[in-house]
């Protein structure tokens, strides 16, 4: 069962440079319960996704959506704005990536975390508090008593990033958008934060989109992996196959630049590198958005904008190639 | 070449700026010309007084009290109003930066130190000290500018020293120090022309509020006895208001179509010269 | 072989409105010539200003800072100035670190104009000459920064790092900001160059992968102070102090080892103007003990060139993996041991 289906969904920039295509005809569901991780580096359109779906993105003629965003039965891209902050912070909510900037500084902690509470449900002032202090109890703020009456600057980074995590679930949503959530943290407050969300996800049986730009994180937090370039999906998989098997160039490109723990005594290998840099999204090549920097490209990846297609059993690969290569 | 061509482009986008340079060159022109075009002394009695404007073609825009040529006048004051304008903004920039540039960069105590003298220099009145210098200094063309830049130079000095501050502590300005960099190349070949586009909206600024203030010190019968300008013909104009409003009324609308054309020529120079603040 | 650089006991406090900030508070190391010296510890544990503080962007506190054989701690910048040529810097911001009013080709011969090197057409050559060096073609010489990619940029930092031929560079975070793709990239060139060169790196980062990847030996800060120093290979396999284990087991791992449950940190890291007393990691070590928290832990030797600032470091040493309860009860036994060598 789907939790959220996105079908076809582009976001179109018209700049001064011309028109950049963000989000390029993306399709991909988030099922109950599982954790889908969105990869890609800069440019690739991961955030960009993340903010259609939530329709955040900034409201000039200048930007255009198309395609479907189907929360059940409805479709967030036509809904109407009132509509649409009901679903918003109730149905599905959003964790940025920074926390130092996430929360109002004028605003005590508690007051916060029950303004969205309250615009979503009916509840006396008790209730939201009471719901509060459980909620910082239940993202292990110590002492949430005494923390919900405090200002954010006493917390540090990682205690912010837990208390944007208890806002945003304090409507029990059913999805939960995390874009970068760990990216300004430190390594150990990270893995505090990410051993959070999933433990979160399965007590509240929420689903999570994780977008990230480091692959090495997907492994032990998402079920499920899309790899993205220059706006568009180019694989999708399981991610144990995506790692462990990658079918799209880019992904094993991606996957070799990684440093890889070395034999003791050895001498260090070179690592793989991807040659060039991500073309400009203005300006895209006919062809596959990744041949100039693919050693595997032929031409007919110049030339023909390669077609999703199935390698095995949920599993595509965006590539002329990838069938011939997988396995 | 082309990046003045494509610094025209992002200028003539702002239509307002356009019309505030093209008030701003024809003043410019009235002030080179008025030697060639009217020679002699403008001030000599040309014919009868209070010919209204626009009567006769001989004084398209009339004669004052004493039977002087306004049209004449105002050309000879153009040379005047512009350039104390310059001169004053010139001067301004140069202690504003010197002082800002020295403060930012080096900080401490010899920053701490120039920012209170600055912050003294605000606390006194412009007008006021403006016009004790002069009455000091005597009056002249020369005591004028130095007036107008003593009393504006301080807010020149806090963006400049905000500035500085600012690219003081970036990489590319360390990579300097580590190589080697002496402070003061530092200082004015990595730092300054990061800093110059808001110091040349400023200084364009300044220079409109130098003409106003070299008008209200002329007005006030504290400018160059010697020279026509705007200021002094409209002081010179004011008791005879009721009857003959352009005698005052006309210099003093050259002080507003000048102040006005600078201020949108400083408008147009802040957005092309800040180009990514335009295009958000 | 003599060090080319040897810091010692090298403290940098900030004057702080409560107090002083010790950012760096007791740090000793040195580095050989050609070696890569990778320093790992997580924001605000003062690995930066250990950085900056060598290249005397800062002025020590206290401590000395050796560089071939000469004190540069407590000189003055003009006797500075001749002896910067030799350690140089890559910064970590791509975008900050050139001046956006400068042309690539002004950016790179700026190091000679200074030196006063050479005429205006050697100095365009020796420009085209470093482009090449860090694989860029000279037609970048008349780019200005914003026309280039991040990569290509921290690549033009690069060649104005190595313009002056120093002897040693301190690469701060030089690869954090950029995409993955292209950090690959980065990272082969300056191991490249390191070979071809002989240049020494101090490799800050908080990216252990890379870290490891790049540097012969390792550095691990905690609070302005190091815990452990090794070779990275002693230190990959033996990591023996519980900081380090825990910035081990945090650090994500590809492929994810099946199972393995990590041992997560817990709480946040202590301010530094008010640091705990006696071993500053106490307050968050799973081992700590009454004499963590009253005295300061000596180095220990664990091997050569492998020491560990912790009093539990040889019990520690000989436990092979994460200690259970039970072990954890022996570690105390053994703590008079410790506590008595003091």
């Amino acid at each position: 069962m789907a939790v959220l289906k996105v079908e076809d969904l582009s976001v179109q920039f018209r700049t001064a440079q011309g028109v950049v295509r963000a989000v390029d005809r993306v399709s991909f569901e988030i099922r109950a319960g599982e954790t889908l991780a969105v990869v890609g580096e800069s440019g690739s359109g991961k955030s960009v996704t993340a903010l259609a779906i939530m329709r955040l993105l900034p409201r000039h003629g200048s930007t255009r959506v198309s395609g479907r965003v189907m929360l059940g039965e409805r479709d967030l891209v036509g809904l109407a704005d009132a509509e649409m902050q009901r679903v918003r912070g109730n149905q599905i909510s959003m964790v940025f990536q920074e926390p130092m900037t996430s929360l109002n500084p004028l605003m005590r902690i508690g007051e916060q975390i029950e303004e969205g509470i309250r615009r979503h449900q009916n509840v006396s002032a008790a209730v939201s508090r009471r719901r509060a202090v459980e909620l910082l109890d239940q993202v292990r703020i110590a002492d949430p008593h005494r923390r919900v009456d405090e200002f954010p600057h006493t917390l540090s980074g990682g205690m912010r990033q837990r208390v944007m995590i208890a806002m945003a679930l304090a409507c029990e949503p059913k999805l939960l958008i995390a874009d970068e959530p760990t990216t300004a943290l430190d390594v150990t407050v990270q893995a505090q934060i990410l051993e959070l969300l999933a433990t979160l996800r399965k007590t509240m049986n929420m689903s999570m989109l994780l977008i990230t730009h480091d692959l090495s994180i997907v492994a032990d937090t998402a079920e499920r992996t899309l790899v993205m370039y220059a706006g568009r999906i180019v694989e999708a998989a399981a991610t144990g196959e995506i790692l462990a098997r990658p079918a799209h160039p880019y992904t094993r490109g991606l996957l070799g630049s990684l440093p890889k723990p070395r034999a003791a005594g050895r001498s260090r290998d070179r690592l793989t590198e991807i040659p060039g840099a991500v073309p400009p999204l203005h300006a895209l090549p006919a062809g596959c958005s990744f041949a100039e920097r693919c050693q595997r490209a032929d031409a007919v990846c110049r030339t023909d904008r390669p077609e999703a297609r199935t390698v095995t059993h949920d599993r595509l690969a965006v590539c002329h190639f990838a069938v011939a290569e997988a396995i | 070449m082309e990046p003045l061509l494509q610094f025209w482009r992002r200028y003539r986008q702002n239509r307002g700026a356009v019309f505030g340079l093209a008030i701003v060159l024809t003043a410019s022109a009235m002030a080179l010309l008025a030697p060639w075009l009217f020679p002699g002394d403008p001030r000599r009695i040309a014919g009868a007084p209070y010919i209204a404007p626009f009567v006769t073609w001989q004084f398209p825009l009339g004669t004052d009290q004493l039977g002087r040529d306004i049209f004449v006048q105002l050309f000879y004051g153009a040379r005047v109003s512009l350039l104390v304008g310059i001169a004053a903004s010139l001067v301004t920039a140069l202690i504003g930066c010197t002082i800002g540039a020295l403060a930012g960069f080096y900080g401490g105590r010899l920053g701490a130190l120039l920012m209170r003298g600055t912050e003294m220099f605000q606390t006194i009145p412009d007008i006021m000290l403006a016009l004790v210098l002069v009455t000091i200094l005597q009056a002249s063309l020369l005591s004028v500018i130095i007036s107008i830049a003593i009393v504006s130079w301080t807010t020149v000095a806090r963006v400049t020293r905000a500035e500085f501050l600012k690219f003081r502590s970036q990489d590319f300005v360390l990579a300097c120090v580590v190589m080697g960099m002496p402070s003061w190349r530092i200082i004015v070949s990595q730092i300054f022309p990061n800093v110059l586009p808001p110091i040349v909206v400023m200084t364009s600024i300044i220079a409109a509020g130098a003409i106003l203030a070299e008008s209200s010190l002329s007005f006030l019968g504290l400018g160059d006895p010697n020279s026509v300008s705007w200021g002094m013909m409209t002081g010179a104009g004011r008791s005879v208001f009721r009857n003959a409003w352009y005698v005052s009324g006309i210099p003093g609308l050259a002080i507003l179509m000048a102040v006005l054309g600078i201020n949108l020529v400083s408008d147009g120079l802040n957005d092309a010269l800040n180009p990514r603040r335009r295009e958000r | 072989m003599t060090p080319l650089l040897s810091v010692e006991d090298l403290h940098k406090h900030f004057p702080d409105r409560v107090g002083a900030l010790r950012a760096v508070d007791g740090v000793s190391f040195q580095i050989k010539p050609g070696e890569t010296l990778g320093l790992v510890g997580e924001s605000g544990c003062g690995k930066s200003t250990v950085g900056r503080t060598i290249l005397r962007l800062y002025k020590p506190t206290s401590g000395r800072i050796v560089l071939e054989g000469r004190d540069i701690a407590p000189l003055q910048e003009s006797a500075l100035r001749p002896l910067r040529r030799d350690v140089q810097m890559v910064f970590q911001d791509p975008f900050s670190s050139l001046n956006p009013r400068s042309r690539i080709g002004r950016i790179l011969e700026e190091p000679f104009v200074v030196w006063g090197e050479g005429r205006a057409r050697d100095r365009r050559d020796q420009v085209v000459a470093l482009l090449e060096r860090v694989g860029l073609g000279a037609e970048a010489a008349d780019r200005y920064p914003h026309e280039l990619s991040g990569g290509q940029r921290q690549r033009v930092g690069i060649a104005r790092a190595l313009a002056l031929k120093p002897k040693l560079i301190v690469c701060d975070e030089a690869v954090s900001a950029l995409d993955v793709s292209v950090r690959a990239q980065i990272i082969n060139l300056l191991v490249d160059l390191q070979r071809t060169l002989g240049i020494a790196y101090l490799f800050i980062s908080h990216d252990l992968a890379v870290v490891e990847h790049v540097s012969n030996r390792v550095a691990v800060m905690y609070l302005g102070r190091i815990v452990e120093i090794a070779s990275a290979d002693q230190l990959w396999s033996n990591p023996i102090h519980p900081y380090t284990r825990a910035l081990f087991d945090a650090s994500p791992k590809l492929p994810a080892a099946a199972g393995q449950k990590r041992a997560v940190l817990e709480g946040d890291l202590p301010s530094a103007i008010d640091p705990p007393s006696g071993c500053r990691f106490h307050t968050r070590c799973r081992f700590a003990t009454d004499v963590c928290r009253r005295v300061e832990p000596i180095v220990w030797q664990a091997a050569p060139g492998h020491s560990v600032a912790c009093h539990h470091a040889e019990a520690l040493s000989m436990a092979e993996a994460i200690p259970t309860a039970q072990q954890n009860g022996i570690l105390k036994g053994s703590r008079h041991d410790n506590a008595s060598a003091l």
